[in-house]
Parts: structure tokens; sequence; C-alpha cells
């Protein structure tokens, strides 16, 4: 052997494949685009907001809790995410640099920790007004509750580290950079793995005093604790160097510990001023104003101490040190230093989180809630809501089948909702309807009577609601003698069985049934979960102030999943580990968690998906974020559960905690995964997976998912940035190894459906979301090995007898593309006049039927059939189109006609006059020829329009006659109305008047003229054919 | 939709290799589009085209330009033509579709976009001498694929960012960000079928809208770009306006 070749062998094999290799990642998908449906209406939590007024304008940095920062540079008309580039959506504190407005920070992670919270990576830095963001660190520290800039020097920089939620972990406590972000200290350290920042705060008088709660948390599945023995108060005088505790000892008037968390303000214009809300046995709002060392017990009133974990932050007024804001449920305001306080924020949403007071006008405040960004303009007192920021944080998704359908969702803290997928003139927050209360999951059209909706608040709230007139009837399980409750999950599971019509489901410990909407259940299982009474101390949740919201329900079905192929066959996942399975409706079941390798102990099986195509396959995904583990985990199984392949989702690079998992519709073999960070497609069985990134996606989480059996579009139900829908999805199914190798090719075409061109909407100002609506133009999809960069890719259209009816412009990424064709011929020529005639723009839409794409790259040429339908909504028949398609086509054929007499009106008009130009004045010829001239024009004005100005002159003449008429017939595609077709005769009849006018007219006059002309050796006028005419214009003609 | 006569002489950025500056994306960028020496060769260009809009609309389009900043755009319907012109000092328009053809004076915000166009070789040629700041920003995706991204702050504080195709160095998204009395418009173009006139890859096809409605662009094909045409720098003057107070006949 030739030692030599074969080393080489050895170094280029492994190169082999990467060189060979199909490239199926981001851009391999990502050109089929998403539109985002909001809503704004609704909108979502916001976790902090600041703002600075710069240049006599106010700049807003809104920090949602799982949507990213939104930026307005108009004092919030207009929002747009400036966050999406980074890898986390949630976001736990904004500062803006005291001596630059162009610097600003973002933590990540939202601190308040409710269950459903997401997680950062970080602390990041804009330098250029939150443009773009750099990654400065803390990537372990998951929330992050403040950050505090020194107003005397830029580089220094504290953040407040709360640290895991779930688990325990190092980087957590305060933080302290000197150099800008480049380097951080630990400063300030709790004293176990489950201690971190809570607060910190400072006056810009005096930057070296620093206050800080440190918060010792714990978050399981199943409890939540508040508090121990290491939450405390700290304080710093020395730039974070050195940290004193404040206690009830050292200070007099504090409670004695432990405490939980605790809310801290410093009064900016008074820096011995402090204000605290601990969290203790005896929870109370305290204030000192002697920087700390004695304190007074001020405010204890319910909303004050209500829920600390969710609401600790106090806002005091810039410039008066009495004048104090503390968020909670209420967001309550005290002039009096602490002493009382009054709700003001009663017309907003509720469940404060932060307050932004304008330094240089105190009556401008902007607070966010759970429902989104707010904006008083007298001290905050009055609200308005800011309806552009669609940061919605849906858990569910469902469809109907409408056209177009609705979409149907719940969301955190914003009850459940119905809105249009697509609506004219594009889905305005108007376009949604709240349909319950209460936190919103599961929402779902009942299947069996439209007229009403399934809907369902939290801990198993589940309601039958009208949709006309929102009668709302509870129709939830109840417990049965001697038992306790029922163990209902905060997302509790509701689902309709796909082979029964009116069959539902709900998930407590059991699994009930009804088939009589919720008029009656059936218990049909056992309890279906590990049933350890340890995790069922709910009423016992909270640490130093229980909180017993079932936000720590466990030990109960998470999801259900019944097989659309055989209904007998039903998946449950529970919240500690548990799959089950049924395969006889549910007379035995039989967990199945056993056998699924690799997911340790009791994670909660946040999806059960049974397959479309095999009775024995199911999915799952497995989350287990709730021990501190974020990586994903989904499983597959093809025999009931007796055996699971987990599926390579972390090697192919897809990141956070799974939510969902779902096959396509019609092709077993593409998937789709929703997790905490986005979605990722699988196209082979889920062997390789891509992120889809199309028009901006964020990597938001992606809860739920549902692809429309009849649009196969694909809806995506975000926490944190609404519903998006990917329009037809189709052509992901046809991305096969063989399709991916091709240089480029068609992908299969969907039906070219004509929907209807309608106006609808109003204009709302820029301060209002509205989502787009489905186009209405037809989808080209076609698949590109690499970006066309160089020479035309072209798209035409042929019809049925081969002839060119359109050329389309063509998109050139890499992957899968889709070029859309209006289906309009060419409009008709409008003879000029003196205005346009925008009724006449825009040629007929064709008529349904076959028609051939073909598509030349470089020197290759692809071809595919594009099948046009009528809008399935139309109450026209197919023969009604016609005879439209006709009329329209008739009226522009007289509106060409009419382009050929006008032009050769002003061919002789024009001519006669520069004939005329070249003779004597006083040459009898010379005047017969202006004669002519104004002859002929006068006949003109008989058919356009011709007084100009810009004004609304009202002229009309024949073209405008007709061009409108045009424009009445296009506009509806059924059968014209019996005056637009006796108008059509009367406007035909009166231009051939005027024609033969102007033909009679110069047949009268031209021969002697003629005779005259080439006497003295001028051309001859000469009235255009109008063959000649049409030849000469081919390309503008239809 | 006015298409950029520097998105035709293109700018652009990429590299996926080592690290990458500034200054060697603009640097390939220009060496991709043929070189300095063969783009500054152009003096002049004239192009036609046509633009696509919602429900089948269509217009025709063209532009003239000539270095070092004259521009002229105009568009088509019904044989009544839309000019939009700047003769390096002076911005004005026809806008005749209501009635009205006599030219008037462009304001800030249709001017700002036009006077921008008008830097015939673009913001990075030269870009030094024009007090144009350059930065490379990373790598960064294009519906999910990979570029480099390369910020302009043109001297009047807006700024381009430059997507860069890795493997050819040519742009294929441009975003505009521009201040106008303070507030913010924001726009972008795709970009790609780029061919060669005299010497120089300018894109023949541009999608380009507002960031506010990404999901709606303008489709533009050109048809024809003919470089170093003879152009007459009156086409770019604003024209003696007719008296019209009143109505007038067409």
């Amino acid at each position: 052997m030739n030692r030599r070749a074969c080393f080489c062998a050895l170094m280029v094999a492994p190169l082999l494949p990467a060189q060979t290799a199909i490239r199926y990642d981001a851009g391999t998908i990502s050109g089929l685009a998403a539109r985002n449906i909001g809503s704004a209406e609704m909108s979502g939590r916001i976790a902090a907001v600041t703002a600075v007024n710069d240049g006599g304008r106010l700049t807003v940095f809104a920090a949602s809790a799982s949507g990213g920062v939104w930026k307005s540079v108009n004092g919030g008309s207009t929002f747009k995410p400036v966050f999406d580039n980074a890898g986390v959506q949630s976001m736990g504190a904004v500062a803006i640099d005291p001596k630059n407005p162009k610097v600003v920070w973002a933590g990540t992670g939202e601190s308040w920790v409710r269950n459903s919270v997401s997680i950062g990576d970080g602390i990041y830095k804009s330098v250029d007004g939150g443009e773009n963001w750099t990654n400065a660190g803390l990537k372990d520290s998951e929330h992050i509750a403040k950050i505090l800039i020194d107003p005397r020097s830029s580089d220094t920089v504290y953040a407040c580290a709360t640290g895991h939620l779930w688990d325990d972990n190092t980087e957590r406590g305060v933080y302290r950079t000197s150099d800008g972000g480049k380097t951080w200290r630990k400063v300030l350290a709790g004293a176990n793995g489950s201690t971190g920042c809570a607060m910190l705060a400072m006056s810009p008088q005096e930057p070296k005093t620093i206050y800080a709660a440190l918060w010792d948390f714990r978050r399981q599945a199943w409890t939540f604790r508040s508090g121990g023995p290491d939450s405390g108060l700290f304080k710093s005088t020395d730039g974070g160097d050195h940290w004193t505790e404040l206690t009830a000892a050292s200070s007099p008037g504090l409670p004695g510990k432990p405490y939980g968390r605790i809310a801290l303000a410093v009064a900016p214009s008074q820096p011995r001023v402090v204000y605290a809300m601990i969290e203790s046995a005896k929870s109370a709002l305290f204030r000192s104003d002697d920087g700390g060392d004695h304190w007074t017990r001020l405010n204890d009133s319910q909303f004050m101490v209500w829920r600390p974990f969710y609401f600790a932050n106090l806002i005091v007024d810039p410039k008066d040190e009495k004048k104090v804001f503390k968020v909670d449920g209420p967001l309550l305001l005290s002039v009096d230093g602490g002493r009382t306080f009054s709700s003001v924020g009663n017309a907003a949403h509720g469940d404060f989180h932060d307050v932004w007071i304008d330094p240089g006008n105190p009556n401008l405040v902007f607070t966010g809630d759970d429902g989104g960004l707010w904006r008083s303009q007298d001290g905050g007192t009055r609200w308005e809501h800011l309806m552009n920021l669609p940061v919605s944080q849906f858990y569910h998704v469902s469809v109907d089948q409408a056209e177009p359908y609705h979409v149907y969702g719940g969301l955190q803290d914003n009850s459940s909702w119905v809105g249009d997928s697509s609506f004219p003139g594009g889905i305005s927050n108007s376009r949604w309807e709240n349909m319950f209360g209460g936190d919103g999951f599961w929402t779902w059209e009942d299947p069996s009577d439209a007229a009403y909706i399934y809907a369902e608040a939290q801990g198993g709230e589940l309601g039958r609601v009208n949709r006309y007139t929102h009668e709302t009837r509870a129709i939830k399980p109840y417990p049965q003698y001697g038992e306790k409750k029922l163990n209902f999950n905060w997302n509790t599971p509701i689902q309709m069985s796909p082979n029964e019509k009116g069959t539902i489901y709900a998930g407590a410990q059991f699994l009930f049934r009804s088939r009589d909407h919720g008029q009656s259940w059936e218990r049909i299982s056992p309890n279906l979960t590990t049933n350890d009474p340890e995790k069922q101390k709910q009423e016992e949740s909270g640490g130093v102030t229980v909180d017993n919201s079932s936000a720590e329900m466990n030990n109960t079905v998470y999801s259900i999943s019944e097989s659309p192929r055989n209904g007998q066959v039903i998946w449950a996942g529970t919240d500690d580990g548990n799959v089950q399975i049924t395969r006889d409706g549910g007379r035995n079941w039989t967990n199945v968690a056993g056998n699924v390798p690799g997911v340790g102990k009791a994670p909660w099986v946040s999806w059960v998906e049974a397959g479309r195509f095999a009775e024995g396959t199911a999915y799952a995904t497995f989350d287990r974020h709730m021990y501190g583990d974020m990586q994903p985990y989904v499983y597959k199984t093809t025999d009931f559960g007796k055996s699971w392949t987990a599926l390579p989702v972390a090697q192919s690079g897809v990141r956070g905690y799974a939510h969902v998992i779902k096959e396509d519709t019609a092709d077993s073999n593409l998937l789709f995964l929703g997790t905490e960070f986005g979605l990722w497609i699988g196209i082979d069985g889920g062997q390789r997976w891509a992120q889809y990134k199309g028009s901006n996606f964020p990597p938001v989480a992606v809860r739920d998912l549902v692809v429309h059996p009849r649009t196969s579009d694909l809806v995506l139900a975000t926490h944190g940035r609404g519903i998006w829908i990917i329009d037809d999805i189709s052509p992901l199914r046809a991305l096969t190894p063989a399709v991916m190798s091709e240089d480029a090719g068609f992908l299969p075409v969907p039906p070219a459906v004509q929907w209807m061109e309608t106006n609808g909407g109003w204009a709302e100002g820029d301060a209002s979301f509205t989502g787009p609506s489905h186009t209405t133009e037809a989808f080209i999809p076609y698949y590109q090995r690499s970006r066309h960069i160089f020479g035309d890719l072209k798209i035409e259209i042929f019809d049925a007898q081969g002839k060119l009816v359109d050329t389309v412009a063509s998109s050139k990424r890499r992957g899968v593309n889709r070029a859309t064709w209006s289906m309009h011929l060419k409009p008709p020529k409008v003879p000029p006049a003196a205005t346009a005639m925008f009724q006449a723009a825009t040629g007929p839409r064709v008529l349904p039927g076959t028609y051939t794409v073909k598509m030349t790259k470089g020197d290759k040429v692809y071809t595919t059939q594009l099948n046009v339908v009528l809008d399935p909504r139309a109450k026209f028949t197919i023969e009604e189109r016609r005879t439209q398609f006709e009329m329209v086509n008739r009226l522009g054929a007289q509106l060409n006609h009419m382009s050929w007499a006008v032009d050769a009106i002003i061919g002789v008009r024009d001519d006669a006059l520069a004939r005329a130009g070249g003779l004597l004045e006083n040459d009898p010829l010379r005047g017969q020829l202006r004669q002519l001239s104004e002859s002929v024009d006068q006949i003109r004005t008989k058919i356009v329009a011709t007084k100009e100005g810009g004004m609304i002159t009202g002229e009309e003449r024949l073209r405008e006659h007709l061009g409108n008429l045009y424009g009445d017939v296009n506009g509806y595609e059924g059968r014209p109305t019996d005056s637009q077709v006796a108008r059509a005769d009367v406007l035909t009849h009166e231009l051939e008047d005027v024609i033969r006018e102007f033909t009679e007219l110069t047949g009268r006059q031209l021969p002697a003229i003629n005779r005259a002309l080439e006497t003295n050796k001028l051309a001859v006028l000469r009235v255009v054919p109008e063959e000649d005419w049409r030849r000469q214009h081919a390309e503008e003609l239809p | 939709m006015r298409v950029a006569l520097t998105t035709l002489l293109g700018i652009g950025l990429a590299g996926l290799a080592a690290a990458q500056t500034a200054e060697e994306l603009v640097a390939k960028n220009l060496q991709a589009k043929g070189g300095i020496e063969k783009i500054k060769a152009i003096q002049s260009l004239r192009m036609t085209g046509k633009i696509q809009g919602d429900g089948g609309f269509m217009a025709q389009m063209g532009s003239t330009a000539k270095a070092p900043n004259l521009r002229r755009n105009t568009i088509t319907v019904q044989g009544m033509t839309d000019i939009q012109a700047y003769d390096g000092s002076t911005g004005w328009h026809i806008s005749p579709f209501g009635g009205r053809k006599d030219p008037e004076l462009m304001g800030e915000d249709d001017l700002r976009g036009l006077v921008e166009e008008a830097d015939f070789y673009g913001p990075l040629v030269d870009y030094q001498k024009k007090d144009n700041r350059i930065e490379y920003l990373g790598h960064d995706t294009v519906d999910g694929d990979d570029a480099y991204r390369l910020k302009v702050t043109l001297a009047n504080g807006d700024i381009f960012y430059y997507y860069l195709d890795p493997e050819t160095y040519l742009e294929i998204r441009v975003e505009m960000v521009q201040f106008i009395r303070g507030s913010i418009h924001e726009s972008f173009r795709n970009l790609g079928a780029y061919k060669l006139v005299a010497g120089v890859y300018f894109p023949f096809s541009i999608e380009a809208g507002s960031m506010q409605s990404p999901g709606d662009p303008a489709r533009i094909t050109i048809d024809k770009i003919e470089a170093n045409v003879a152009v007459n720098p009156q086409e770019f003057k604003l024209p003696a306006a007719p008296a019209t107070a009143g109505g007038k006949e067409f």
C-alpha cells in the first residue's frame, strides 16, 4: 500500500460529505414569509420601561417580558423591535446612560419570576441608541432585575443578577463593571446558590451609595419559595466595594428576618430618603430618611404587600421625594411619603411592573403591566393604552374552518381571544375579540356547533361561550365525594376529538371526556400521575407570603392527544413525567414513561402528539427547564410507546426547552417543533432540523402551533410576539434530498385562489398595530440551491393557448422561494387627458383555468402548471365570471380604441399646426391648417377631460365615463349589472359618434389640404390607421 | 417607488473567513462590482424598467443620473409621467396624475431620499472624502441566510445598513434609516440579478419597501441600463414654471 495515498485518503474522506452534503438550514426554509397578526389589542407583559428626552423628543424603551426590547423615538406613537438579533426575548431591565443617551443597557431574563417566565442570556449593551446590541457578559445569570449606571462614569455599571429560578447557580448577585462591560466583578454575593439580587437602588446625587436587595428564592414545578435566611437588605457607600447588611438590630425600625423579596428605591432628589417594601412575616413599606440608619413602617395595605415576588418595584418621583409609585395588582401612588396610597391605574390592565416618570415633566408617566404599555399625561391618574406593541403571550392556538379561518388562543393574564387570519385592509386590533376572562390557555371552536367556543381560565376553569352573545356557562368537572380537589394544571389541557365532533377531553389528575358540551363528564382514567403527596402542596406554596394561585398545581395531566386514526387510542402526558396510553378508549391505561431513555426523572411532558399517519406512532416533548435543564428533548415512538427514539434536536442546533411538536397534515416526514427560542422545522422525519427565520421571525417562544388542514398555513402561538402565520407551507413537503440537490426547480404549485380584492379597515394612526392579511396573489414556489446573484431569473405566465400573459418578479433567495402573480392581465391603454384614470390602471383578472409557468434561470428552463380557481366564497358562477371578464375586456378594448382615436386626432392636430408654422402668415393654407387643428381638437374635447390645474374640476367626458365604467365592472368579478351593460352600449355608441365626426371632418378637408401641402412640398396630413397604431403600441396593449 | 442609484452602483461587503474590517469589506465590494477604475469610468447612467405593485398595478419607471450628484427619476402611468429630479442643489417634482403638471419644489420628506440616491457612486465610494463613516457589525442573516452587515453613517447622520453576500461581496439587501426633523424613516431594498454594464455589476431586480410593512414591497425589474450616455444637465434643472394660478386646458 502506498502509505502516502492512504494518508491523503484519510485526510480527504471526512471532507467529502461536507462538500457534497445537501445544505439544509435556516436559509433553506426561511423564504416562506411569516406575517404577524398580533394582536396589540391585549398586548402583553412589560417588565421594565425607561425613556429619555433626546433633543425635545422622548425616546422610550419598553422591555417586554418575552418579546424583546421595543424602541420608540416619538414618545410612544410608534415602536419597533430592536432586540430580535439577540438569542433571547425575555427582558428584565433596561437603562439609559445618563451621560450619553446612545448608550443603552439591557438585562435579559425577566425577574418577575412567575411560573411561565422565560430566561435570558446575560446583559447587553448598545452604543447606538438601542439599534444594535452586543452581549456584554453574565450569560448564566438567566434573570436580571435592574441595571444602574453611574451618572458620573459611563463605564461603571451595576447589574442586579437575580440568577437561576429553578436551580442553584453562582452567577447571581450584584455585579459591577468599571470598563464598560468588558469585565464584571461580583461585588455582593448571596450566601447560597439560591440567593440573587432582586433590586438595586441609588440616587444620581450620591452614586457611590447603593442599596441592594438579596433574595433567596426557588421555584419548582410544584412549589415556589420566596424568601429565606439569606434574603436581606444591604448598603454600600463605596460603589460596591464593601457592603453592610441592614437589619433590625443595626437599623431600628426594620422588621425581623427572614425576608422574602424586597422592593427598593432611593429618592433621586433626596439621596437620604430610601423606600423599601420588605416581604416578611409582617410585610410592609418602610422609609428611611437618614440613608438607612433608621426606618419607619408606613403602609401594609393589602395591595402594598400582595404577591411580592411579582410586584417588587418602587419608583420615586425625580423631584418630589414624597411621591412614590408602588407597582402591584393595582398601581399605587402616594404623595405623602408612603403613608397612604391611592390606586391610580384602574383603567389600565393591572398587574403593574414598572413606572417611568419624565424628570422634565412629572405629569408624563409610563407604566408597564401584564396588558402592555400605558401612558399618562396627568401624573398617573388617567391612562391611554399604547396599542402598537404586539408582544402578546399566547399559550395555545387553534383554528376553525371558516373562510378565512379564525384564530383562537389564550394568553398570560389576557383571557381567550378570537381573531381573523385575514381581513380586507389588514388585521387591526379591532379584528380580535375577547371571549372569556382570567389567564387564557386552550381555546377552541366547538366543532359541533360553531356558535360556541370552549375556553378556560387558570386552574381548570372551563367554560363554553356563545360567541355572539358572550353568554358563558362554567362546565368544569368537580371532585367526587371524599376527594379533596381535582388537580388542574395552571394550563389545563383541553382537546377536541379528531374523530368525533363534539367529543372533548380535559385533564386533571384524571382524564375527563364529555360528549355533550360539558353537560356531563366521564372520568375515563385512573389517576394518571405519580400522585406524589410532596408535589401536591399548592396551598403551602409561596414562601414567606403564601401565593396559592394554582400556578404550582402539580401531578396533573398536561397534554392530551387522541389518535386521528383510531379514537380508541388516547395519549396523556403529565407534568410529573408520565406518558400514558390507552388503546381501548380509556378502559385500560399503560404508563410508558419508563420506555423513554435519557429524559431524567419526572420531566414535564410538555407535549404528546398521536401520529396522523400510523396508529402506533406518537411524538412527545419533555421539558426539564424546571430542573434547570434548558435543553430540548424530543422523542418518537412507532409501537404505541413500547420503545422511544430520541430525535437529534440538540445535535441539529435546536435551542431551548421544547413546548410542542407536530406532524404536518400531509407529509409524515415534515415536523414542526416549537421551543422556548423559536421554531424549528424537520424535513426528514426529524433527523435534521433548521431554524425558521423568515421575515425576521424573532427567537421567541413558540408554545403551540397548528397546520391548517385546508390551507396548509402554519399558525404559530408565540409567548411574547403574538400570532404569526406562515401561509401555505406545502412547498416544504417537496424538499426531498433529490429536489435539494438540484440547482433549481419548481416546487408543487398550490391552487391559486382568486381571493376577492376588497377594502376594509380605517385609518387608526401610527399608534395602532395592524397585521397584514393573506395576499390575493397566486403563489409560485420554487427552490434554488444557492442565492441567485447574477443575471436574470425570469418567471413568465402563459395561458392555455400558449400566449404570454404576464412576467412576474422573482425572488432570489437560497432555498425555498415564493414568487407571486397578481393574476391580472395588462391594463388597457387609456388616452392622455388632464388627469390619470386610475380606475382603469389595473387589467382584468384572468379566468380560472390552467396556466403554464416558465422559469428561465441562466440557460435552464423550468415549467410547471398553475391552476387558478374562484374564491370559494364567491356567490357568482363561473359563467357569470366569464361574462364579467368578457365585459371588462370589451370595455378595455373600447379604451384602446379610444386611445387610437385620440392619438389620431392629436396627430392631425399637431401635424396641421406644424405645417402651418412653416407657411407665411398670409398664406390661406396656413389658416386652413390652423382651423383644421382647432376643429379636430374640439372633437378631442368631447372624448377626454382637458381642464387642468390639480383641482377637482369634475369634468368628465367619454374617457372618464368609460374609465369609471371599466373600474366598476372590473371591481366585481360576478355578473355586470344591467345598467352597466346598457351603459357600455351607450358609451360605445357615443364614442363612435365622435370618431365618425372626426372621420367625416378629415374626410372632407384632408384631400384638399393635402393637395395644397403637396403643392408647397410639405408632407401630407394623415389619419393613422388603427391597425398601424396597434402595431406601434403592441407592447403596451393587452 | 424610487430606485436608488446607490443600489445600482452598489456597495457591498462580506467575508466569512478571517476577521473582516469595514475597510476590507468596502474594498472587496467595490472590487466585486468591477473595481474602482471601472466604476469611476462611468459618468452617467440611464435606466428603464417597470414597477409592480399590489393587485396587478404596474408602471414604467426610468432614471437618469450623472456624476457627481444629478438625478432624475420618472414613473409613467397612462402616458403621464411623474418626475422627481435633483440638480445638485434643488429638488423638484412634477406630479401630473391629479391634473397639475407644473413643477414644484420638493419638501424635505421626499427630497432626502432623492438627494441620497443622487450620490452617483453611492456612499461607499470615496466614503472618507464624503465624511461617511463605515463600521463592520459582523455576521447577520437575510431570510435565514448568512450575510455580512456593514453600517454606513452618512455625513448627514442617516444610516445605511448593507448586507453583503459572503461569497460575492455584493449587497443583497440595504436598509436605510433617515432622520427627518428628528423622526425616523426606515426602508429597505432587496437586490439581485446583477449584470455587467460597462464592466460594472448593477442589480436588475429590486424589492423596495418600508420597514413598517416589509411584506408588501414594490417589485422593480430593470430592463435596461446604459452607461455614459449623453445627458443634458438641463434635465435636472427646475423647469420654468408657467403661471398656473388657476385652471388651464390640456
